[in-house]
């Protein structure tokens, strides 16, 4: 039985910490609009994801954290594309204290209750995500006016270096692939955006800038509803390197990477692909031999994911409400299991039950009232806990009429932080935790089919005893003595260290342009290197250069192609019909499109 | 025992009627299993969680809100997903049909049939035939049938999942919720398939409706969210010739 007691200090700073996890999520959930979806239960499932995860998640991140610290959490986090990573990882806290402001709200919970849990939970993640955010500074993106750089040095020379200059096909692929990828995955996750991350942007040069976009959960993994209709998918993890010219990016704190223009997929003038998981330290390239390499595996995998979405959309539409309800809730709550998976804690029945503090709560969420409650409780801060006194503002809904020039009445003195009364310290009276028992305390059941199928990683499938197996005996140099030290601030006055170069030598091993190369490389190295290899370093790349031509018409020609093979991967009349269609669409665009290209050729040449 | 949170100082009262009803209902439930309980809440809070409200409990809420809101408000609850109208109609009414009915109040000048929020600018308006797709059976069908040429779908749903395998088969998209930071509006982007979020209609537009939507107007400005001016909408006219579409034909 723990004896932990929380001090002055800790109380002080739990609570601000409190009101800044709320005003990062009030101001996110202003612009969420996704509340309803005629295949899933969305809205019962996001409020109902929330009480497994607060009751569950402390014991389940507890048991990981003695085996692995948070700190080598963020730090393997950040050198592979994961689970934990910006919603994902947001969610892992958030979702809990969502489930404690939901409890609270139902007069089921004090704001002092189980405060042993609530700080674990805000120390785990305060740990985690300053070590995955340690390059940047900025735990939220909100914090960085929404932009998410997280990547070494290292490993960002390497992108640049090895992306591929984008001809009309490959641009298309890419295109294409992130379309299609995007689709599957909202798909695979039950509507929520869990599966796709995003990081960067990054300055290449005056015009250009590189992101990533991250595909996760593609393959059969930890779903037990993607057993046999993803058996196919290669991968499970995805990152695409985007290179671009002339946009805007920018990526909040659910990850997702929103362009400016809007349609910038014209403006993509390089690409790279990689895969990674958390049982590999280094992100893998994929299909990156060449140009056409690259491109012809892009396609094959936007081939192998159009036909898992239409298998696995059959799959849903044949569930039942409860199976629906299940698979959603299982898609959040799974948000935290690659904390179990990296301490090689994991099991499929930890992940795949309702517990039974959780489902009682089924009756009372029902689609109309989840989402009623979602929006009192979390953007519209309305109800009997909504804020500690009556003259407190919002700092988010009052600068939002403050901007608005201060139309209408001033919004109501809502909160969501349920900060820990300060009395607490007088006498203690507290209980510890919601399962003092841990896992012994977990009671419930799933109605969803067992999980038959592997995990999918880097090395292979795997059972979940291998899985298991391999991350306990991970090891990797990049999280130990002296490189995991090696920092971005060390290597700026220390590039000529051995120790650093041997850093950057093994981060540039599967690297196809600077192998070798080592810690002293600076832009206009990796410029030397692109050219002396053939390849135009990226300030001298610019739409209007592209490889191989391909004006506005030869792209709409292509998209018009694409969404061609969308349709005739339905069936053959189908994609006739969508071809004429998509054809007679592209030439309308193209012609306008050319207007257009022809203004901005004129732009580019003066 | 006595019930800490019974008595707040203050509070906001809830957005929606349904909100109030349940939290007067649980309210008064968990306050008559608190009063039975002996001991302090703090032993009690976990230990006895399920004697504070039981599954048992919140069935008995559950039944006793139904019945006050139906009461109420003349209605079923409203539903999002099709197959929750489907396993328990005594309970649910979808969203999109009550909808269907309520929507097309607004007016407009003539020749505009609607407006809505350009998903991102496209170098052409589109010309296309209405087809509303109401749920997943409609995708199911579109699936093994294929979307005729020149479709423009219209959906209920904001979200990416329900038009999933045929969404890129479309030639444009209206959808009747939303924002531009929608799921749907984020995958069309994606795909380059023209989309319009947050759609208002002078009359529901109906299945073979021949339709003009101005893609080539500014995308939302996203920042208008948080208090910055929204862009003008697009507009949604007959295609030029048609006399009112398939709705005016009838």
């Amino acid at each position: 039985m723990s004896d932990w007691r929380i001090s002055e200090e800790q109380l002080l700073e739990l609570n601000v910490f409190l009101q800044r996890v709320d005003d990062v999520e009030i101001h996110n959930c202003l612009t969420r609009t996704a509340q309803e979806t005629k295949l899933f239960p969305i809205m019962p499932y996001l409020m109902m994801c929330f009480f497994d995860a607060y009751y569950r998640f402390p014991t389940l991140i507890r048991e990981a954290a003695a085996v692995v610290s948070p700190e080598e959490m963020g730090h393997r986090a950040r050198e592979a594309t994961c689970n934990l990573s910006k919603l994902t990882a947001w969610g892992t806290l958030n979702f809990y204290l969502n489930g404690r402001t939901t409890l609270l709200k139902m007069g089921l919970l004090r704001p002092q209750d189980n405060l042993e849990d609530l700080w674990f939970m805000c120390d785990w993640w305060r740990r985690f995500s300053s070590a995955y955010h340690r390059n940047g500074g900025h735990t939220w993106t909100l914090d960085a006016w929404d932009i998410a750089q997280e990547h070494d040095e290292r490993t960002l020379q390497v992108l640049e270096a090895d992306a591929f200059e984008a001809d009309e096909a490959l641009r298309a692929a890419a295109a294409r692939f992130v379309a299609t990828g995007t689709q599957y995955s909202f798909l695979v996750h039950c509507e929520s955006r869990v599966g796709l991350s995003s990081s960067g942007p990054y300055r290449l040069s005056d015009r250009h800038l590189l992101h990533t976009r991250d595909f996760m959960n593609l393959s059969e993994c930890d779903f037990s509803w993607l057993d046999g209709v993803a058996a196919d998918v290669t991968y499970n993890n995805l990152t695409l390197s985007i290179v671009t010219e002339d946009v805007a990016i920018e990526i909040t704190d659910w990850g997702t990477a929103y362009a400016f223009p809007e349609a910038y997929q014209d403006r993509i003038v390089g690409v790279g692909l990689y895969t990674s998981d958390f049982l590999t330290d280094r992100y893998v390239p994929v299909g990156m031999g060449s140009r056409a390499e690259l491109t012809r595996t892009l396609e094959e995998l936007t081939a192998q994911l159009l036909d898992a979405t239409r298998r696995l959309y059959r799959r849903f539409a044949e569930m039942s409400f409860d199976q629906l309800l299940e698979a959603g809730i299982y898609t959040y709550f799974q948000a935290a299991a690659d904390i179990s998976h990296m301490a090689g804690t994991y099991r499929q029945q930890d992940w795949e039950m309702i517990d039974v503090r959780g489902r009682r709560f089924w009756p009372i969420f029902n689609e109309e009232y989840a989402l009623d409650a979602y929006v009192d409780h979390f953007v519209a801060m309305r109800g009997e806990q909504a804020a500690q006194n009556d003259y407190y503002l919002h700092p988010v809904s009052y600068g939002v009429w403050r901007r608005s020039g201060r139309q209408g009445p001033l919004p109501q003195p809502g909160r969501n932080a349920n900060f820990v009364p300060a009395h607490v310290l007088i006498d203690h009276d507290y209980p510890l935790r919601a399962l003092p028992n841990g896992r012994a305390d977990f009671s419930g059941t799933s109605s969803l089919p067992p999980k038959t199928g592997g995990y999918t990683f880097a090395c292979g499938r795997l059972t979940e005893d291998e899985l298991n197996e391999r991350a306990r005996a991970f090891r990797s140099p990049l999280l130990e003595a002296p490189w995991r030290y090696i920092d971005e601030q060390w290597v700026k006055w220390n590039y000529e260290d051995p120790e650093v170069n041997a850093l950057y030598r093994y981060a540039q091993e599967h690297s196809r342009l600077l192998k070798g190369r080592g810690s002293a490389l600076v832009r206009k190295d990796i410029d030397a290197i692109r050219r002396a290899a053939g390849e135009r370093p990226w300030s001298e790349v610019t739409v209007a250069s592209r490889v191989g031509g391909g004006g506005a018409a030869a792209r709409a020609d292509t998209d018009a192609r694409a969404r061609a093979d969308a349709s005739a991967n339905a069936n053959a009349d189908a994609g006739a019909r969508a071809d004429a269609d998509a054809r007679a669409n592209a030439d309308a665009r193209a012609d306008a499109g050319a207007n257009a290209d022809a203004d901005g050729v004129v732009a580019d040449g003066g | 025992m006595k019930h800490p949170l019974a008595r707040p100082k203050w509070a906001l009262p809830e957005s929606s009627l349904l909100s109030t009803i349940t939290r007067e209902e649980l309210s008064a439930r968990i306050g008559r299993n608190v009063d039975a309980l002996a001991g302090d809440w703090t032993g009690a809070v976990n230990e006895r969680a399920l004697e504070i409200l039981g599954p048992e409990d919140a069935a008995a809420v559950a039944r006793a809100v139904f019945l006050r809101f139906t009461e109420s408000e003349g209605r079923k609850l409203f539903a999002g997903c099709d197959v929750a109208a489907v396993e328990f109609p005594h309970l649910y009414v979808l969203r999109s049909a009550h909808q269907d009915e309520a929507s097309a109040t607004r007016s407009f000048p003539d020749g505009v049939l609607g407006d809505a929020d350009n998903a991102f600018q496209c170098p052409a308006d589109v010309t296309g035939t209405v087809l509303v797709v109401r749920g997943v059976a409609d995708v199911d069908r579109l699936m093994a049938e294929g979307v005729p040429a020149g479709t423009i779908g219209v959906v209920h749903d904001a979200g990416g999942t329900m038009t999933a395998p045929i969404l890129p088969e479309f030639a444009a998209v209206l959808c009747l919720a939303g924002t531009v930071r929608s799921h749907l509006a984020i995958i069309s982007r994606e795909f380059g398939v023209p989309c319009l979020m947050d759609v208002q209609l002078a009359r529901p537009l109906v299945d073979g409706d021949h339709i003009t939507i101005q893609c080539t107007a500014k995308a939302q400005n996203v920042d208008a969210y948080f208090g910055d001016e929204f862009e003008p909408r697009a507009l949604i006219t007959p295609a030029a010739g048609d006399a009112g579409g398939a709705a005016g034909a009838a």
